[in-house]
């Protein structure tokens, strides 16, 4: 049996329009000195970080082999490294699967984004696609996601309505949250008027540009103790990559997510979702995403997502207490910051959003352009 | 023999027509076409249609309508390399009688499929004039020689000089002489056979200087067989060009900022490890050693010695404009006063210092007038004379 492995600390910046004052170099410093202050982790050979694994994204940080940027920070230099170019929370597969293997003890990892470098978030999801022929016709995430909006929205019968209620309640918890500083609540009517960007997507539907750091300490079992005294247990973990051109795609139809939340519940023991998780933290890019997900993780009924969104469900399943991606979170770190928000729930650590008696949580990621690629981890305290 | 290329292909057109008839497309049409296809390997020839069939003649035969086109015109038509309606417009293609009889006649025929031609040793030869690749002969003044053996054999000289090629007849003088049985040297023509492989199995013989073959693979543009007509050429596929561009604003900072704005006073920064006393230039927010942050600002400099001089002689292209800038330059490490070991600065000496760029040898920075915080506020180090 192979030895379980522990979150032994979470950190983050504030996630902020634009941090202009910041290079990516200061954000990441203050999750690290975050994370060395919460459990005196050092860099030294033999009882120190064994292996550092950065998020971070070529084209957003506009140079190859971006992780080059960190590795002052990160120990890098004659260590361990490894960096995520896909969604951050992949991340914390990459280290369960080191410290699993036996290969190291404890995991640095390590993700950043500014949104705000670029002139157009789109314009780099725009470079996602291949020049032959999916970009030259014009799409990015934005437009990808409008397409699937449309085929989701036709299947569970979300309106307009439905997506202003969504966005409404994730500005309120993202209000609630410090490290959202730049929130402004919205109303139903301004909601509902927010200018088209890829119908039926409006302005207020997609999650903010941001920038941001987000970090986590992994350790094996026998050495979470050194570190902190309320590990999270990473209990499970799957993804799946659907394919890449849309045309291929069952839009509507979750068919990656299901895929990936089978495998995380399979090796977490869980048989009935509904009943297993406390509280959940997925990423909603943008507003429909929200009973989508809720639907192809069988957190709700299957084309339930619409009688889920007016039973007002996201109280009584805490989902997305900080907010979720809505709230403001980076694309590249959106299912990263997830997971440190649930750990912080399950570890008791989160302040003004802390959830009653959460033992058992679920943290979701998705990349790639209409939900491609989605990640499940699920997370439990002891 | 280059005439082998297009000899009987008009012929071959029409000869074939019988066999290439769509019923679909006769169908219905009455008429006697003529063709007067002028040239050396031209002729007159009358497709009759009547009654869903057709009937190929030579010479004009009562024709309803004259089409009157020169041999490679009509060839290039038959393959689709030329449109039959922009010939005629512009004039290639003559017509008299009824006209509105040619519309139909686009669709009395399959495509015609040339047929494969024999690749011979004479043809490789006979069009190596055509085929010249200035940049491969250029520079190149020898005579090759050519026995080539077997029943399609002969004796050819390539003569290379001044840039140009001319092949000859028989052995002349030649500097080397290469031995290869026809097949064989069809092969290595057709990149079917490499030569090296050929040449080490001893399929291949050499007589005299063999540098001058090594440089002959790229005498020539590469041999297309007479039979290669649009079917057998490679499609030519497309390249896209884009320009890959998303516009940037790069915060600085309180380390790095802190050292640009520096500079817009004529100060070089580096900042200080407290644990192990370390320079860092550029300032970076930790210490790339050991993992802490760095608070310490120290002024370094500005003279100091050169620590590792490289002279480059290819600048990275500026992507959006293509420019790139002067070169040679000299890329270079300084151990600026105040550093020691591996503190160095990388940065640019001066061009007409590049002579004298040794290690040890002292520089100062030399500025721009105007300072705008970037790191070429510095223009370059340049060797201070004594």
């Amino acid at each position: 049996m192979a030895r379980k492995v522990g979150i032994c600390a979470v950190a983050q910046t504030t996630f902020q329009r634009n941090k202009w004052d910041q290079r990516f170099q200061n954000m990441a410093l203050e999750v690290l000195e975050s994370l060395r202050e919460q459990t005196g982790v050092d860099f030294s050979e033999k009882k120190g970080i064994g292996m550092s694994i950065s998020c971070s994204d070529d084209v957003f940080d506009a140079r190859t082999i971006s992780d080059n940027g960190l590795t002052d920070l990160l120990g890098g230099h004659f260590g361990c490294e490894e960096k995520i170019a896909q969604e951050g929370i992949q991340a914390l597969y990459y280290g369960l699967a080191a410290i699993r293997s036996g290969h190291v003890d404890v995991v640095l990892l390590l993700g950043h984004c500014k949104e705000s470098q670029g002139q157009s978030r789109n314009m780099v999801t725009h470079l996602s696609f291949d020049p032959f022929y999916t970009r030259p016709v014009g799409l990015d995430y934005c437009v990808s996601a409008g397409l699937q909006a449309q085929a989701y929205g036709e299947r569970s019968g979300i309106t307009d309505e439905h997506l202003a209620r969504i966005v409404v309640r994730a500005r309120e918890k993202a209000a609630e949250n410090p490290l959202l500083p730049d929130t402004e609540r919205v109303t139903m009517e301004e909601v509902l008027a927010s200018k088209y960007l890829a119908d039926p997507i409006r302005e207020l539907h997609a999650y903010p540009v941001s920038d941001g750091s987000v970090g986590m300490i992994l350790a094996a079992e026998e050495r979470v103790h050194e570190f902190t005294d309320t590990p999270v247990w990473i209990t499970g973990v799957g993804n799946s990559m659907d394919r890449f051109f849309l045309g291929d795609r069952n839009l509507g139809a979750n068919v990656a997510l299901k895929a990936a939340a089978k495998r995380a519940y399979h090796r977490a023991g869980i048989t009935d979702p509904k009943s297993a998780f406390d509280l959940v933290e997925l990423s909603d890019q943008y507003a429909y995403q929200l009973p989508m997900w809720m639907e192809g993780l069988g957190l709700c009924n299957e084309a339930g997502g619409a009688k889920w969104v007016e039973e007002q469900g996201w109280d009584r399943d805490q989902v997305n207490l900080s907010g979720g991606m809505l709230g403001g979170n980076p694309l590249l770190l959106g299912g990263f910051v997830r997971a440190a928000e649930a750990a912080l729930q399950l570890k008791g650590e989160a302040g003004t959003r802390q959830a009653d008696k959460a033992k058992t949580a679920l943290a979701h990621g998705v990349m790639g352009p209409a939900g491609q690629f989605h990640s499940v981890v699920t997370l439990k305290r002891d | 023999m280059t005439e082998k290329t297009t000899a009987g292909l008009v012929a071959d057109i029409f000869g074939t027509m019988e066999a290439r008839v769509i019923p679909d497309g006769v169908d219905g049409i009455t008429a006697n076409y003529g063709y007067i296809i002028t040239g050396p390997n031209g002729g007159k020839w009358t497709v009759c249609v009547a009654d869903g069939r057709v009937k190929v003649m030579e010479d004009l035969v009562k024709p309803d309508v004259t089409t009157t086109c020169a041999e490679d015109d009509w060839i290039a038509i038959t393959l689709g390399k030329l449109d039959g309606m922009t010939a005629f417009s512009s004039g290639k293609l003559k017509v008299t009688g009824d006209m509105g009889l040619l519309v139909a006649a686009a669709g009395f025929f399959e495509k015609y499929q040339p047929q494969p031609a024999e690749v011979t040793v004479a043809d490789i030869f006979a069009t190596m004039e055509s085929r010249v690749n200035p940049d491969g002969v250029k520079g190149i003044t020898a005579n090759c020689g050519y026995r080539i053996t077997g029943e399609g054999g002969g004796e050819w000289t390539v003569c290379v000089a001044y840039g140009k090629v001319k092949v000859l007849e028989g052995i002349a003088n030649p500097d080397v002489t290469t031995t290869c049985a026809d097949d064989d040297w069809i092969a290595i023509t057709l990149g079917k056979l490499d030569g090296i492989t050929a040449f080490s199995s001893g399929k291949l013989k050499v007589e005299g200087n063999l540098d001058i073959l090594s440089t002959a693979a790229r005498f020539f543009k590469k041999y297309c067989p007479p039979s290669a007509g649009p079917e057998e050429a490679p499609e030519e596929l497309i390249a896209l060009k884009q320009v890959l561009s998303i516009p940037q604003t790069f915060a600085t900072g309180p380390v790095m900022g802190h050292f640009l704005n520096a500079l817009k006073e004529k100060k070089i920064l580096a900042n200080q490890c407290p644990e192990c006393q370390r320079l860092q230039i550029p300032p970076r927010e930790v210490c790339a050693e050991c993992v802490v942050r760095c608070k310490e600002f120290v002024q370094i400099g500005p003279e100091g010695i050169i620590s590792t001089p490289d002279v480059a002689y290819y600048a990275s292209p500026d992507p959006l404009t293509g420019e790139t800038r002067e070169t040679p330059y000299c890329s270079c490490h300084f151990l600026l006063d105040g550093c020691k070991g591996h503190e160095t600065m990388w940065h640019e000496l001066k061009a007409s210092d590049i002579p004298r760029a040794e290690r040890g040898v002292r520089v100062r920075p030399v500025w721009n007038d105007t300072l705008t915080g970037s790191v070429t506020d510095i223009k370059y180090f340049e060797i201070i004379d004594d």
